[in-house]
């Protein structure tokens, strides 16, 4: 079997030798290995520039960066416990974690360069970086060191030396015993929620608090939709609370959910579209501004930490570890793409029936069976895993384009009967 | 049968040190064609693999007597014997395959090499011994299969070796203490800036005779800021190497492939393109204005011809590029390096001045003309931005390696290089580190580009795994009968639509037949 080579020139080809392959792999599927088994995934982030793809875990404090471009894994391992959230802006990874850090590292090197704590930090769930690149901002549960501290707490910090410029207690206090929360920064203001049930806004010149709004639950995340000049919280009762940005004034409360709203963002490519990831494994896309639900999936039984979007997949990923793929082109009809396990050392994709994967480690695949899902012979299975196994298919999957490889990079190009790009000509 | 870990630390010992010969730690080294890093299933042939190295052992023994070539085929030949007993290598007591610093040093005062010839040579040796730490490759391996293998994953071994030279930098500087005792006015003369000119300009790849015209003197008082220059460039370089091995590990891949299923792909690609032209005829069958299948191969052939001559017009016009966002300092990276490789290419055409001399082609010359032509493709090509431009001094670089090391191997008289060829590093060329960033970047996505869709992974397994290759050879074969069978498909629908046109209608087979 030639490898299906995807020659637009040919585009006949290209089909007949896929149908060749898919004929070939018909009566087989491609499964994960289960004797590797993922760490549960706590946060995910895409940074467009470099096409890479970021996850950290509950399990784990490794944080991986997948190249969806090149197919390449590396990752670092900068913190003593799970990293809570994971951003890139401008080639500098900034982490923060349950051990009471933000980690700045290089995104090219993946050298640590920086670690902002101080001996009174707590646990620290979320790190932003102002628009200007010059100052970070940690929020961070300090009640976990000092009993006495009634709330959470803001900490803004240089870029450049690391120096801490500012502490910002937030006014409020504890409802129980749990703990979150979450922060943003939005035309020159700082927007906080906590479990103090709280929605604080500060002007980052002064740290001076401008606003505040009290709810009666438990505050977790939130988000802005600048289009709109929309704020978004959502509460732990399943609450989603929408405040107009420019007159700090609360619009509308919609009950999205039974439980805790884990994340909540806008789409970045189409602003009326608004995804949120819940505690009960569920994922629901909603309309602005009236909230309107349109489409609710039941991704898994368990905690849903984080999603991300790349284009018009949607990633999530949650407590069991994988991260799930969905095409939300059409945000009514949500249709599952397929998982990316990533381990400890190496990553796999497999599409949703099976048929197609990749992976950057051939042995985290196991080859069965289609009708008995037994394995399949050995040697014809490993010849099939080997010839399905292509970089393409996340990068049709993802949309990524090809970049453009000149004669003297390559001068070993497919020869044929009838000359290139004769059918697209005539 | 080995213990590797103690010949590497051996080896690193006497790196460290560059004091104990080589020839004591390798006598208690067996050689045994199970270590041959080209150990696959059935020992592939190895003349694809193009020898682009020139060893300490060939420059120190050139022009001598052929004891050592004899005593090396020799050694090879009972190898090969007997693949399951391990054979000593011969003590060989004027030269050793590898040897140590003060060896190399003394070698080359007794042959009369120049202090650069020296310090070249002392570059190749820790190359040599870098390669038999790491990947156990002895010197006349290197020379025999090139420094591009199909086990490396990345193909470079050269590469590699660029990433630890801060290592063997300090046994070298100890190497040139040494020198300079021998020769005297080197006082001034900066050793790292003669390092990295070396590697620069690849000179560990070809024998040394081509660079018997350089002054080491030309090294004396180089400022800081050309010695940032130098470090900068071979930064790029470093990069360069890396991206070459990536490139010449997958076309190598790719030709082992269609040399492994040749006739098998023949008859595919063949197949593949009837395929097209029937499917693209089937699409054309469905104009109104064709009633017949000879005006539908007529309007084929039509459409063929106005094609080929559309497409000679606009070759030309192909790669030109609108737009250019080129980073501060990119210009003049680009300007070095196409001055680079203008000289090389004038340095590749002089060492294939054969082809221009003779009159007919020779078909002893048929080598060199291959080389010749490589040389004018890459030349010609045309790029634009700093990355491509590297990948194509790259390219000549070890298309110039190749050629000197062609010429040498196969008794063609050697071409003085003269300095025409080197970048002597007066020259300050700087740029940011944005620019280095850019270039591993784009390199990274062009080689796993090529490999995704050249398949290269796949390819390499069918060719090194025996019980792999069977099973891809019966799939082309089932593959050829599926092709088959969908030619006849389409014809099949051709005729029926044209018998539809024609108003005939469409026979549909007899359920009772």
């Amino acid at each position: 079997m030639l490898p299906i080579l995807q020659n637009k020139e040919h585009k006949a080809i290209t089909i007949y030798r896929k149908t060749f392959s898919d004929h070939l792999c018909n009566d087989y599927r491609f499964n994960l290995n289960t004797r590797e088994i993922s760490s549960g995934t706590r946060s995910i982030f895409y940074y467009q520039e470099e096409n890479s793809l970021l996850v950290s875990h509950t399990d784990s404090s490794k944080v991986h960066v997948i190249n969806l471009m090149t197919g390449k894994i590396r990752w670092f391992d900068h913190h003593s416990t799970t990293v809570r959230s994971v951003v890139v802006v401008n080639h500098k990874i900034i982490t923060a974690s349950w051990d009471g850090t933000v980690c700045i590292t290089d995104f090219n090197s993946l050298v640590l360069e920086m670690v902002l704590t101080e001996k009174t930090m707590g646990r620290c769930p979320q790190a932003i970086v102002s628009s200007d690149f010059r100052t970070v901002y940690s929020y961070s549960y300090d009640s976990d060191k000092d009993p006495a501290c009634t709330s959470n707490t803001v900490r803004e910090w240089s870029m450049s030396d690391g120096s801490l410029n500012r502490i910002i207690r937030l006014p409020g206090e504890h409802l129980r015993s749990y703990r979150c929360g979450s922060c943003l920064i939005f035309q020159g203001k700082f927007y906080a929620v906590s479990n103090s049930g709280y929605f604080h806004v500060i002007d980052c010149a002064t740290g001076k608090i401008v606003h505040e709004y009290r709810c009666s639950e438990e505050l977790q995340s939130l988000c802005v939709i600048p289009l709109m000049h929309i704020i978004l919280v959502t509460g732990n009762s399943g609450n989603i609370y929408q405040f107009d940005a420019s007159k700090l004034k609360l619009i509308r409360i919609v009950k999205a959910y039974q439980n805790k709203i884990m994340h909540i963002m806008g789409h970045p490519e189409n602003q009326r579209i608004l995804l949120t990831s819940g505690y009960d494994g569920n994922l629901k896309i909603l309309q602005l501004p009236d909230l309107e639900i349109l489409s609710s999936t039941e991704v898994e039984q368990s905690c849903l930490w984080s999603i991300t979007t790349i284009g018009n997949m949607m990633i999530t990923g949650g407590v069991n570890g994988a991260l799930w793929v969905y095409d939300i082109s059409d945000p009514r009809n949500v249709i599952p793409k397929g998982k990316i396990h990533v381990m400890d050392q190496s990553y796999a994709y497999i599409s949703e029936n099976r048929s197609s994967f990749y992976t950057s480690d051939l042995n985290l695949i196991k080859v069965v069976k289609a009708d008995t899902n037994e394995q399949a012979e050995l040697q014809f299975g490993q010849y099939l895993a080997n010839s399905r196994n292509n970089l393409n298919v996340i990068r049709d999957l993802f949309g990524l384009k090809d970049p453009e490889i000149k004669s003297s990079a390559y001068s070993n190009r497919e020869m044929f009967q009838i000359p290139e790009s004769f059918n697209k000509t005539t | 049968m080995i213990d590797i870990q103690i010949i590497k630390n051996m080896a690193l010992n006497l790196h460290s040190i560059c004091m104990i010969p080589w020839k004591y730690a390798l006598a208690a080294i067996p050689f045994n064609k199970s270590n041959n890093y080209l150990n696959t299933s059935e020992n592939m042939d190895t003349r694809n693999l193009t020898p682009d190295y020139f060893p300490v052992f060939q420059d120190l023994s050139d022009d001598r007597s052929n004891m050592l070539q004899e005593r090396l085929d020799q050694c090879i030949q009972e190898s090969s014997d007997s693949p399951d007993t391990p054979v000593q290598l011969p003590a060989i007591p004027t030269f050793h395959l590898m040897f140590n610093a003060t060896e190399v040093i003394e070698e080359s005062f007794y042959k009369g090499f120049t202090v650069f010839q020296t310090a070249v040579l002392l570059v190749k040796n820790a190359f040599e011994g870098h390669m038999f730490m790491t990947s156990h490759l002895r010197p006349h391996q290197l020379f025999e299969t090139g420094t591009i293998l199909l086990q490396n994953k990345n193909g470079s071994l050269v590469s590699g070796f660029y990433e630890k030279l801060d290592h063997y930098l300090i046994g070298l500087n100890h190497a040139w203490d040494q020198l300079k005792k021998k020769h005297t006015g080197l006082d001034d003369v900066s050793f790292e800036s003669l390092v990295y000119t070396i590697l620069i300009n690849q000179l560990i790849r070809i024998s040394v005779k081509n660079s018997e015209s350089i002054d080491v003197m030309q090294f004396k008082g180089i400022s800081q800021k050309e010695m940032e220059s130098l470090r900068q460039r071979f930064e790029l370089m470093k990069l360069g190497e890396h991206a070459l091995g990536e490139l010449l590990f997958i076309e190598r891949i790719d030709s082992l492939y269609k040399e492994k299923f040749s006739a098998s792909l023949k008859k595919l690609h063949l197949k593949e393109g009837i395929l097209s032209h029937y499917e693209r005829k089937r699409e054309m069958s469905y104009n109104p204005n064709i009633k017949t299948e000879e005006e539908l191969d007529a309007f084929v052939y039509e459409c063929f011809v106005k094609y080929r001559v559309k497409n000679n017009h606009s070759q030309g016009l192909k790669q030109q590029r609108t737009e250019e966002t080129d980073r501060p300092g990119s210009a003049s990276v680009k300007t070095w390096l196409n001055n680079r490789i203008r000289f090389l290419y004038r340095a590749v055409s002089k060492n294939c001045c054969e082809i221009h001399n003779s009159m007919v082609n020779e078909p002893s010359f048929h080598e060199l003309n291959r080389m010749f032509m490589s040389a004018n493709s890459i030349y010609n090509d045309a790029v634009f931005e700093v990355h491509e431009t590297l990948i194509k001094y790259m390219r000549m670089v070890h298309l110039f390696a190749e050629i000197t090391v062609y010429r040498k191997t196969h008794g063609l008289d050697d071409v003085t290089s003269g300095n025409w060829a080197l970048d002597m590093g007066t020259r300050l060329v700087f740029f940011t580190p944005e620019i280095l960033k850019d270039c591993s970047r784009e390199f990274d996505e062009m080689a796993a580009t090529m490999r995704a869709h050249g398949y290269t992974d796949f390819k390499l397994n069918n060719i090194l795994a025996d019980d792999m290759a069977g099973i891809h050879q019966s799939c082309l074969d089932k593959e050829l009968d599926f092709i088959d069978e969908q030619i006849i498909k389409i014809q099949q629908e051709i005729k029926d639509i044209m018998k539809m046109k024609s108003g005939e209608g469409i026979k549909t087979p007899d359920p009772g037949q």
